[in-house]
């Protein structure tokens, strides 16, 4: 067999199982939980599991396949298997840009959301023309460069807007999105976002064999008929709004772009035609994981961001410390 | 009446800012011919290879591929065209061999398209030829210099050019690994492929091609069969310190 489609499949059945599973995990009408039976009886549960949990569970399935997959094509792009949307400024340019709508204009849903987009994809946009400008290194270099700088810029504009808020009223805002979180999704949140982030994610799929070209040596890239310039761009412009999509409902997620891409080459191997379904499916396995976590431990919600950083961070260390099995010959 | 050349290179001028790589080079390269772009370090040579290529735009002069223009290429058709094995692949992810020889097929798929069951047989009969089909499952970059360069040009092959360029393909190998890529470049050519290499050492020039383009300082010193361009006189002016050639059983030895 040329190639297993084995590892697909056993994600998807375990999205699946988590999906179903976490309709009925929550804190009503008692942690863990509810039971079927229950579902089926009382009226309060069924709008409960339709209008709060499905639209909840589904976002948080569409933040982390989107910021898994984002985080793939930055990697294979940049050639650097340590990065993450966090750089080239996304991450912090849509977290200036909520602050920037709370502040303004008293954090009305479409403000913040439409504002950490704009940003997020200024963050890109100064990232890149900061690296085109930029006379040292190579490419790669200076676009991690530009992207340090970029990020520095934007979280020192976070900063002075934090100093600049209400401390009763809008600052408990900015530091609630910046920690990240799906507490107030509902469905028109959902269908706010789902555009931008599904034509992010379906253009990075497709593109799923194509990206593996990108991630060799230029000259290479280029004599294999590829134009590494536009398809590049393409890439990074899908991965950037996939991310802007989904953490302007969000906030700041950290850590799903780094580590689940990893993890997906360990299962899949390094061919993005592989790994990247395979993050896509690993990433929405994590951010619900992390999601059911965070509504269910504690009377009051946990910061999401806050467990995926714990749970990715001890992730990470395990991966690190761990020797790479050797694969069969 | 001579056949038309596969590669056709006039009047060609590149320079980086300030500094002039080549200054007027031409050069003609017969189709299924073996070709050994030789001189000292800094010649021009990889910038050479990259303006063939399309890497790189060259401030004038024309090269014509199969009697067209370069510019009259799309992309997709210069990958099925021109083949490159660069000097070193510094590859960051552990793809398996197998999976990197596949991404020779790049030019005959739309960039959407995921390579079919025909590819892969293609890519597998490429591993076979070139022998590195025991590598198939090994990841690329926990490969050996000789190893590696068994992968390239697994990929190369399963890319199907009819002009391969290769950049110092015989630097970073020890003389058993040297002798089998030169072997095999005579495999590549019975397949149909001219092949350009560059190299730095001339012995490399003698025992590997059929053609030499002597090349110092961005200009062409000569060109032609290995029996006429590689002499004392015209080693000695390429690499400026003097240099004999020796006949062995009618094989050609440098000594400097």
């Amino acid at each position: 067999m040329l190639h297993s489609r084995r590892p697909f499949l056993i994600l998807l059945l375990l999205l699946l199982l988590l999906l179903s599973l976490s309709l009925f995990v929550g804190r009503y009408p008692a942690p863990p939980g509810l039971l079927p039976g229950t579902l089926l009886r009382d009226e309060l549960a069924q709008r409960l599991v339709l209008n709060l949990r499905l639209p909840r569970i589904l976002t948080a399935c569409l933040l982390g396949a989107a910021l898994a997959a984002a985080g793939t094509v930055l990697q294979m792009i940049l050639r650097n298997p340590l990065v993450e949307p966090g750089f080239l400024g996304v991450s912090q340019g849509a977290a200036f840009g909520a602050a920037l709508g709370i502040l303004l204009l008293r954090g009305t849903p479409w403000a913040t959301q439409g504002l950490a987009t704009l940003c997020a994809g200024l963050g890109l946009l100064f990232s890149y023309r900061l690296a085109r400008a930029m006379r040292f290194g190579g490419w790669i270099l200076r676009l991690i460069l530009a992207g340090i700088a970029v990020s520095a810029f934007f979280s020192s504009g976070v900063g002075l807007l934090k100093y600049m808020a209400d401390p009763l009223t809008q600052l408990p805002d900015i530091v609630f999105w910046t920690l990240g979180g799906l507490g107030r999704t509902d469905w028109k949140t959902l269908l706010s976002v789902l555009p931008l982030a599904a034509a992010g994610l379906v253009t990075i799929l497709l593109f799923r064999w194509r990206l593996n070209l990108l991630s060799l040596e230029e000259e290479t890239t280029f004599s294999l008929g590829t134009s590494p310039d536009r398809e590049r761009a393409i890439l990074l412009g899908a991965a950037v709004a996939a991310t802007a999509a989904v953490i302007s409902v969000a906030g700041s997620v950290a850590w799903i772009g780094l580590i689940v891409p990893h993890i997906a080459r360990r299962l899949a191997g390094a061919d993005a035609q592989r790994s990247l379904p395979a993050a896509v499916l690993l990433g929405a396995i994590f951010a619900l994981l992390c999601d059911d976590l965070a509504r269910t431990l504690l009377p009051g919600e946990i910061p999401l961001g806050i467990l995926t950083a714990l749970l990715g961070a001890v992730l990470f260390l395990g991966l690190m410390v761990r020797p790479v099995p050797e694969r069969p010959r | 009446m001579k056949p038309m050349p596969l590669l056709a290179i006039s009047d060609l001028y590149f320079s980086h800012p300030g500094h002039d790589v080549l200054r007027g080079v031409n050069i003609e390269i017969s189709p299924g011919t073996i070709t050994a772009l030789l001189g000292p370090n800094g010649a021009g040579k990889t910038t050479l290879l990259h303006v063939v290529l399309g890497l790189l735009q060259p401030q004038a002069g024309q090269i014509r591929i199969a009697g067209r223009p370069l510019a009259d290429y799309s992309r997709a058709e210069m990958g099925q065209l021109v083949g490159l094995v660069p000097q070193t692949e510094h590859i960051p992810f552990a793809f398996t061999v197998r999976d990197y020889v596949l991404l020779g097929r790049a030019p005959y798929l739309h960039p959407l398209e995921v390579p079919r069951d025909s590819d892969r047989f293609a890519a597998q009969a490429a591993m076979v030829a070139v022998g590195a089909e025991h590598l198939a499952g090994r990841p690329i970059n926990a490969l050996s210099g000789g190893e590696q360069q068994l992968a390239m040009l697994a990929r190369v092959l399963v890319q199907r050019p009819q002009l391969l360029l290769l950049d110092e393909p015989m630097a970073h190998l020890d003389l058993g690994n040297r002798s089998h890529t030169l072997a095999l470049l005579r495999t590549l050519q019975s397949e149909g492929i001219t092949v350009i290499f560059s190299t730095h050492d001339p012995q490399a020039a003698a025992n590997a091609a059929d053609g030499v383009v002597l090349i110092r300082s961005g200009l062409v010193l000569a060109t032609g069969p290995v029996t006429e361009v590689l002499t004392a006189e015209g080693l000695t002016a390429t690499y400026g310190v003097p240099v004999k050639v020796v006949e062995v059983q009618g094989r050609k030895i440098v000594v400097t």
